[in-house]
């Protein structure tokens, strides 16, 4: 099932991205000045979106067989613009999204291949700080944290505390 | 601190690079020179065809393939072709390779991307290792084969070996094989004009010769 | 000094939570570019790390690696990093100043005896030690003084790792590393023009955590300068193609071609700047259009020109190459000569023999 949706994308890939892989920039561009540099730095690709999609794909198929979430650090590997996109394109977007208040804002979301989940966390100026790739059922950040729920009964207990006393 | 293999980089890349120019310009000067000096004997017969004309031809006729010689020694023959081709396409049209002669001249042009060099590259190499193979399996060529012949087939092998290393990154700290890399090209600079390959430059003057007799005589080159 | 409290009570006291604080380790093990399946481990090494004292000391330097690592919107990660660390002394930053600023050094010396990071960035000048003082102490003095009671030894941007631009050719302060002096102490060096800020907390993190990273040759942690800016640059591809900008403003240069042309030096280059790059991720010096300069290798400066392809001689050759061919010249027209008249003499002792001669010679 998956190979034939990866399938379905890189067909796409060969008609649409392949300006993306060098030569033929400025031909597809019809912008001048920085809008073209835009537009061609978006399509530049370093070709390394199509190992990391096949390295998720071998995620999934240790998520299902035993059940071993992992991650990918997408910091670690060079990216260029063209490869984010192509990397959204063949993910996809999916049913969960949320977004985390958490020193910062973080950004959880499940792709349109489930159990692929991009967890992208930014600092307080909307920096990035992270990103991940993240296969799991179920991403770790997204759960309540044993101390924050100890955390959570003591100002729960406090509160009923007040409201008895008044 | 130092990083020794930076400091090679740069000692190959300045002194290094000096004296091996120095060497190779000054001996190929000599030795161009001292041949045209010595000259030839006047031919005092006159010309029964046109002996300029003719050795211009020769000077590129003679790279063509003779009718033949394939059958005669194959592996000679086209592994000669292959390596002086992959050779060529790799010194010249290499874009680190061409910088040298835009810094050096002011002069450039187009360059071939990495898939064209690195083909013309391995197939330089087996084509080395296989003739090679001929002169030490071939009783004739091996009793023919002295201690030049093989020197400048060691130092025409290295450059490529270590240029490909070098790009590539298949080992070795990639600093240290550019240095590898431009030490060796440096070694075959300095061999250059006191072995035979000096061929690369004298192949022009002994083909007009000899086609420039044979246009005098109006006999075919 | 005052015992402070663990990371972990810091950021609860902050209002932090477990999640922020997983989200934190989860960012650090980005940053400190470890496997993502350390992370565990991380939380909990930051969840027991001691907080040592650090000492910052400033030599001839220009104060760029201070102003790159405080460059940061408050609080970021850097900034938890530094609420992990006791920074004692650091003459750019502290309040202090003269005597006192000296005092509290020697406090935090006193009271950590063995324990401290000393911190250095700026090269040392041994050809005169007067040349550079800081309260009237000398830089070679001081460092001497300040290593033997350190732990471990950052040595942070390239002049104190390798001497840097002060250490340039002439050299006129006779600059060297702080490698150069200490011998007898771990030294983690972290070069660059500055060093890329990330690059400095991460390590810093990483020495919290871990302890001293996995270096290279050159004193260099691994995971930061472990590869070439060449073989993780987003333009390799074009370099692979053949396509160079051949100038700054040709066509090459708008479509973002290889720079190799221009002088790069990404190929012998080891730093993470087209990975982790600059200001929050946003760029590196390739990505806005310049060479790479090397500035994470050692004698950056002497490189034979910025601008001067990696492939291209580093000398003056072209005077010399006249020359060559001058001295080549006339040598050949003496050989030539020489062959010549050798073969006139040959030709003047030339004797007629016949058969009869011939035979009475033999």
């Amino acid at each position: 099932m998956q190979i034939i949706i990866l399938a379905r994308f890189f067909g796409y890939f060969d008609d649409k991205y392949k300006k993306g892989t060098g030569i033929v920039f400025s031909k597809g561009s019809n912008g001048n000045g920085l809008s073209g540099v835009a537009e061609v730095l978006s399509f530049a690709s370093t070709g390394n979106a199509i190992p990391v999609l096949h390295e998720i794909r071998h995620a999934l198929v240790e998520l299902l067989g035993n059940g071993t979430a992992s991650t990918i650090d997408l910091g670690a590997i060079p990216f260029a613009a063209g490869d984010e996109r192509f990397l959204d394109d063949v993910l996809g977007k999916g049913e969960v999204t949320a977004t985390l208040n958490v020193m910062g804002t973080s950004h959880v979301q499940e792709t349109a291949v489930a159990g692929v989940w991009r967890v992208d966390h930014f600092n307080e100026a909307g920096e990035t700080q992270s990103r991940f790739i993240e296969v799991t059922f179920m991403p770790e950040i997204l759960k309540t944290q044993t101390e924050d729920a100890a955390d959570g009964l003591e100002k729960l207990s406090a509160r009923l505390k007040e409201e008895d006393a008044s | 601190m130092n990083n020794p293999n930076f400091d090679l980089l740069m000692w190959a890349r300045g002194p290094g690079f000096n004296i091996a120019l120095i060497i190779m310009t000054a001996g190929i000067i000599l030795r161009v020179v001292e041949i045209i000096i010595l000259g030839r004997k006047k031919d005092i017969a006159p010309a029964k065809g046109s002996p300029v004309a003719q050795g211009m031809k020769t000077i590129f006729s003679r790279s063509l393939p003779r009718k033949g010689l394939v059958h005669y020694a194959p592996i000679t023959y086209i592994g000669g072709y292959i390596f002086h081709i992959g050779f060529f396409i790799a010194f010249f049209f290499f874009a680190p390779h061409i910088a040298i002669f835009t810094d050096m001249l002011g002069i450039s042009w187009p360059n071939a991307s990495r898939v064209i060099i690195e083909s013309a590259v391995a197939l330089s190499v087996l084509a080395l290792i296989a003739l090679m193979y001929t002169r030490r399996t071939d009783p004739v060529r091996r009793a023919l084969s002295s201690f030049d012949d093989y020197l400048v087939w060691v130092l025409s092998l290295l450059p490529m070996v270590t240029g490909y290393v070098a790009v590539n990154k298949l080992f070795g700290d990639p600093t240290f094989m550019i240095a590898l890399h431009i030490l060796c090209v440096e070694a075959l600079m300095i061999a250059f004009p006191f072995t035979k390959l000096m061929h690369a430059v004298t192949f022009v003057m002994a083909r007009y010769y000899n086609g420039s007799i044979q246009g005098r005589k109006g006999a075919k080159s | 000094m005052v015992d402070k409290p663990m990371l972990p009570e810091l950021l609860k006291a902050n209002g932090i939570s477990r999640r922020g604080f997983l989200k934190y380790c989860a960012s650090l093990t980005s940053l400190m570019a470890l496997s993502p399946a350390m992370m565990p481990r991380i939380a909990h090494a930051l969840e027991n790390a001691p907080r040592p004292s650090v000492i910052w000391l400033s030599f001839q330097e220009c104060t760029g690696c201070t102003e790159a690592i405080t460059r940061s919107h408050a609080p970021t990660l850097e900034d938890l990093i530094f609420n992990a660390v006791s920074l004692d002394y650091h003459h750019t930053l502290q309040a202090a100043s003269g005597h006192a600023a000296e005092a509290a050094r020697e406090a935090a010396m006193k009271e950590h005896w063995g324990k401290y990071v000393l911190v250095v960035d700026g090269s040392i000048p041994v050809d005169n030690p007067g040349y550079s003082c800081i309260a009237g102490i000398s830089n070679l003095d001081m460092l001497k003084e300040t290593a033997e009671g350190a732990a471990a030894i950052v040595a942070v941007g390239t002049c104190a790792a390798y001497g840097g631009i002060p250490h340039a050719d002439p050299n006129p302060t006779g600059a060297v590393s702080v490698g150069d002096i200490i011998k007898d102490k771990p030294i983690i060096n972290v070069p660059g023009c500055p060093p890329i800020p990330v690059v400095m907390t991460g390590v810093l993190a990483h020495f919290l955590t871990f302890g001293i990273p996995e270096l290279d040759e050159l004193g260099r942690p691994k995971a930061f300068f472990g590869e070439t800016i060449h073989d993780r640059c987003y333009r390799r591809p074009f370099y692979d193609k053949g396509l160079f900008a051949e100038g700054f403003d040709d066509e090459g240069a708008r479509e973002g071609w290889c720079l190799y042309k221009l002088g790069c030096k990404g190929p012998t280059t080891r730093s993470v700047c087209a990975t982790t790059k600059w200001n929050g991720g946003t760029s590196f010096p390739i990505q806005a259009g310049h060479p790479c300069l090397g500035c994470t290798e050692p004698d950056f400066w002497d490189n034979g020109g910025f601008y001067k392809p990696l492939s291209v001689p580093a000398g003056d050759y072209r005077k010399l190459g006249l020359a060559a061919v001058a001295a080549g010249a006339v040598a050949g027209v003496a050989g030539g000569a020489l062959a010549r008249s050798g073969k006139a003499r040959a030709a003047a002792a030339h004797e007629k023999v016949d058969a009869h001669d011939l035979e009475k010679k033999s």
